[in-house]
């Protein structure tokens, strides 16, 4: 993707934005670029517990916006991976202290002057406020969608707003997949949501206790596990920065990798 | 056997995603969408006198596209007028999704 600055969105909660934001900020961190992520959750801040950070958290997004400190003094850095940074939401405050003219600012600043070859930001759900001011600097989006139907249906309505946004480099994420339902005709496969959203595919994430165990314990799975959902979100990084990486198979389940080659041009 | 006749779940679920999505994208109602087909009947049976309660007027999702589709059962031959609203007007900025799927 060129986009250095993208969103992770999807409009309905719990699909997994903050876990995308935190596995693929850290995979891209893995592979070499210099990474951001911001949380700007305001008011219901996580992306710090996911990523096991909580403890180092001084300063966050809304001290930056109203000059209580620097913004480099907000930037946390990881010690697991090099060049991994996280900036905060705040926790005390609400949606009121968002500001779509300062966010701006800031990711133009992470870009330019500190040098990030990548700003991750993570969008609160809805559409509101939150999700405006996340999607008001970056130039590229993640949508992530769980194979259901409040959430394909949020995606569409998410995807909308990005275009009306002029935010045209959107790839979709389909996570908590579950090839055993896909496999008995109970769950939405791949091409079924890709045919409903009609946009492009960069990951399919499957359903993985490795990420709940990582979570826990404050590890980043893309770091330090080897699951198959450890093993899509680095897939995802590197298709972010262009690699061509086939999609891995779920399981043996050839119904469902019949599926695949249908979408991916195989016979 | 009775798993070979099951309907798949996923398969009512596709279906059902299709019409919400048609709705929400064209920003219509439900009861907007039954407003125009009726309208829309009215004009077609103006037109076809003789069939009247045979036409049929349905609302699809296609691609990039919605579809306002009369059917109209002719007794000599079968016709069908198909309005294709183009996708700019009736699913806005939306319409070029597709066209920019690489
Ligand atoms: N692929 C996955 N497999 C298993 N659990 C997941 C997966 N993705 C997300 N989760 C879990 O789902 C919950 C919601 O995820 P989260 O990233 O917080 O969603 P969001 O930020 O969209 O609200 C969390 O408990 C997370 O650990
Ligand atoms: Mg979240």
């Amino acid at each position: 993707m060129k986009a250095k600055a993208i969103v992770i969105t999807s409009g309905k909660g719990g699909v997994g934005k903050t876990t995308t934001t935190a596995n693929v900020g850290a995979a891209l961190a893995k592979h070499g670029e210099k990474v951001v992520v911001i949380d700007t959750d305001v008011g219901l801040r996580n992306l710090d517990v996911v990523m096991g950070l909580e403890g180092r958290v001084v300063f966050d997004i809304i001290d930056v916006f109203e000059g209580r400190c620097k913004l480099t003094q907000a930037l946390i850095r990881d010690k697991r991976v090099d060049n991994l940074f996280l900036l905060a939401a705040s926790q005390v405050r609400d949606k009121n202290s968002l500001d779509e003219e300062k966010m701006e600012t800031i990711v133009k600043r992470l870009i330019e002057e500190e040098g990030f070859d990548r700003v991750i930001i993570d969008s609160p759900a809805g559409i509101e406020t939150g999700f405006q001011t996340a999607a008001c600097a970056a130039e590229g989006g993640l949508v992530v969608v769980n194979p259901e139907v409040a959430s394909v249906r949020d995606a569409d309505r998410i995807i909308g707003l990005l275009e009306a946004r002029e935010i045209y480099e959107v790839r979709l994420i389909i996570n908590r997949i579950r090839p055993a339902m896909v496999k008995r005709g109970d769950m939405l496969e791949v091409n079924d949501v890709l045919e409903i959203l009609g946009i492009q595919l960069i990951g399919i994430v499957p359903e993985d206790e490795a990420i709940l165990v990582s979570t826990n314990v404050g590890n980043i799975a893309s770091l330090s596990s080897n699951s198959k959902a450890s093993e899509a979100f680095n897939n995802i990084a590197k298709r972010i920065q262009g690699e061509e990486i086939p999609y891995q198979s779920l399981d043996s389940d050839t119904g469902f990798l019949a599926g695949l080659r249908r979408i991916f041009g195989g016979s | 056997m009775w798993f070979l006749n099951r309907k798949k779940t996923k398969d009512v679920l596709k279906e059902r995603l299709k019409v919400v999505i048609t709705y929400d994208r064209a920003k219509m109602s439900p009861g907007d969408m039954e407003e125009l087909k009726a309208e829309l009947h009215k004009v077609v049976a103006r037109f076809f006198p003789d069939e009247g309660q045979k036409i049929n007027v349905e609302i699809e999702q296609s691609d990039n596209s919605m579809r306002v589709v009369a059917n109209v059962p002719n007794s000599r031959v079968q016709q069908n007028v198909g309005v294709n609203q183009s996708a700019k007007t009736s699913t806005g900025k939306r319409s070029s999704r597709k066209s920019r799927k690489k």
